[in-house]
């Protein structure tokens, strides 16, 4: 996700993201938004100025925008980050994410530290952008919400790729095959999962 | 499109407590040192005065003129008081004289600005506010929201250099304030305070300068803490640059070749006021042309700046 976002060069291969090899332009940047690691803001501001500082680096003018993706996520703009709790920086990093309506939504564990009805409100706002037609990159070890959310699977161990595709082509729920994606990703690995944590 | 990033790295930095810490102890530090240099050198100057009329009244002295009266004046047992001493007393105030005037009083805060205390500012705002972006991690939601790392820098640079441009002016602001109030009534110069153009021409040096020097500074260790993207690594490798532009000072024919030398002929550090030797190395006095012997140091600034640029652009942009 570091190399999609242009943070990290790759050390191998070649990564196209939305026509382009990263880093992005300042004008196809602005086509992707993503919320990674732990996010990290200035701890004096407040949760709507952080929004309007990154706003305004990405090189554009405050329209609304700010307030509206905090008010997509719930957040009390007005509110210190250092007062704000894991869950609610989380959902500051989705706001920034979302704040340019972006064509590409690159997440890294978003629903890391939300209580249910957060997790349930990010999996709206997922919903809602797919259907608007922006492509989204998850990635989690939480395997249910991927599940009940992602359109395409892709399945890592270890680092590697073991398998991808959609619910069906992994077989999820068909007669016979496994019921979750966990029980599919056990079976698969080969392993009952005591030994990998 | 630059304009919305720098003014999103101003608010950031403009307004942080260290920078409005940084601006209070060199307001004051600032204040500080035109006091004393206007005291010092309105008070020597009236010593001499006075020890000059003393002397001239003594019973030993009437009646003798030209080089008899030097003689006596002269005479250990008196208050020294040769022409040499009278005359760099006089320099002295020469020197001084112009900051005592309102549009001067920048001139001499573009001075503090334009030697170690402004370098110091700027590597402390440079290594506290652009540095620490990566060790706080910051950097990652920045550099999403504007992944041309050129343009970041380029912003961050500039609004470090607005900051410090700012602080300078409420300095010069400050001490030309303190002229009015204080300093011009209290603290009586011996030579005519230049006015007019000549006035306008030493603020516009003194200030033109001391931009160019701040911008120079920004860009530098903007770069620099890009590069380390550490604070402890930015600050001495910041604090080494500083420490080696202000070094050759005592042999004059290498200084006057060298950044630091340019700097203290472009800015008219003065030989004669032993304030400024402390904080940079004193004019060479050089009889070459500045702007000949501003070549390798422009020179050699740009090929830092593109080799450091070279640097910062060909490795991951976070660790």
């Amino acid at each position: 996700m570091r190399v999609i976002t242009g943070l990290v060069r790759p050390d191998s291969g070649e990564v196209n993201v939305l026509g382009r090899t990263p880093p992005l332009s300042a004008a196809t940047g602005r086509r992707l938004g993503a919320a990674l690691d732990t996010p990290a803001f200035y701890q004096w501001m407040s949760g709507q100025k952080m929004l309007l500082t990154l706003l305004n680096s990405s090189g554009l003018p405050d329209r609304g925008e700010a307030a509206a993706a905090l008010d997509r996520v719930g957040l009390d703009g007005r509110k210190k980050i250092r007062a704000y709790s894991q869950g609610m920086r989380q959902r500051l990093a989705l706001a920034a994410a979302l704040m340019l309506t972006p064509d590409l939504l690159v997440l890294d564990e978003p629903t890391n530290g939300l209580d249910p009805a957060a997790v349930r409100g990010v999996r709206d706002i997922l919903a809602t952008e797919r259907d608007r037609g922006a492509a989204i990159l998850v990635s989690s070890h939480q395997l249910d919400e991927m599940q009940r959310v992602c359109d395409r699977l892709v399945v890592m161990r270890q680092g590697k790729v073991v398998a991808q595709g959609s619910r069906e082509q992994l077989g999820l729920g068909m007669p016979g095959g496994p019921a979750t994606l966990e029980d599919w990703f056990f079976q698969t690995a080969g392993d009952d999962g005591r030994g990998t944590w | 499109m630059v304009r919305y990033v720098y003014l999103a790295e101003l608010r950031k930095i403009a307004f942080r407590p260290l920078s409005l810490l940084l601006l209070l102890v060199l307001g004051l530090g600032v204040l500080y040192t035109a006091w004393v240099a206007q005291d010092w050198s309105s008070g020597q100057t009236l010593l001499f005065k006075n020890a000059l009329v003393a002397a001239e009244h003594r019973q030993e002295c009437a009646g003798l003129k030209g080089a008899e009266l030097r003689k006596c004046l002269t005479h250990p047992s008196y208050v020294p008081m040769a022409e040499s001493d009278l005359r760099q007393q006089l320099a002295n105030d020469r020197a001084v004289a112009p900051t005592q005037t309102v549009p001067g009083a920048f001139g001499w805060s573009a001075q503090t600005y334009a030697s170690l205390p402004g370098f110091a500012i700027a590597l402390l705002l440079g290594t506290a506010l652009v540095a620490g972006e990566w060790e706080r991690r910051t950097a990652t939601s920045l550099l999403i929201a504007q992944p041309d790392l050129r343009r970041v820098l380029l912003a961050k640079a500039m609004a470090l250099w607005t900051v410090l441009a700012a602080h300078m002016i409420v300095c010069g602001l400050v001490v030309a304030l303190a002229n009015v109030t204080y300093f011009q009534s209290h603290d009586k110069l011996y030579v005519p305070t230049p006015h007019g153009l000549a006035l306008a021409e030493w603020v516009a040096r003194q200030g033109g300068v001391g931009l160019v020097a701040m911008a120079v500074a920004s860009v530098v260790v903007t770069l620099i803490a890009a590069r380390s993207r550490t604070r402890a690594l930015t600050f001495i490798a910041g604090g080494l640059l500083v420490l080696l532009a202000n070094m050759g000072a005592s042999v004059k024919p290498v200084w006057a070749w060298l950044p630091g030398g340019i700097l203290a002929d472009a800015m008219d550090f003065q030989t004669v006021f032993p304030l400024w030797n402390h904080w940079w190395g004193a004019a060479s006095g050089s009889g070459m042309p500045l702007w000949l012997r501003a070549v390798p140091t422009v020179a050699l600034l740009a090929m830092a700046g593109l080799w450091l640029m070279r640097r910062v652009d060909s490795r991951d942009r976070v660790a």
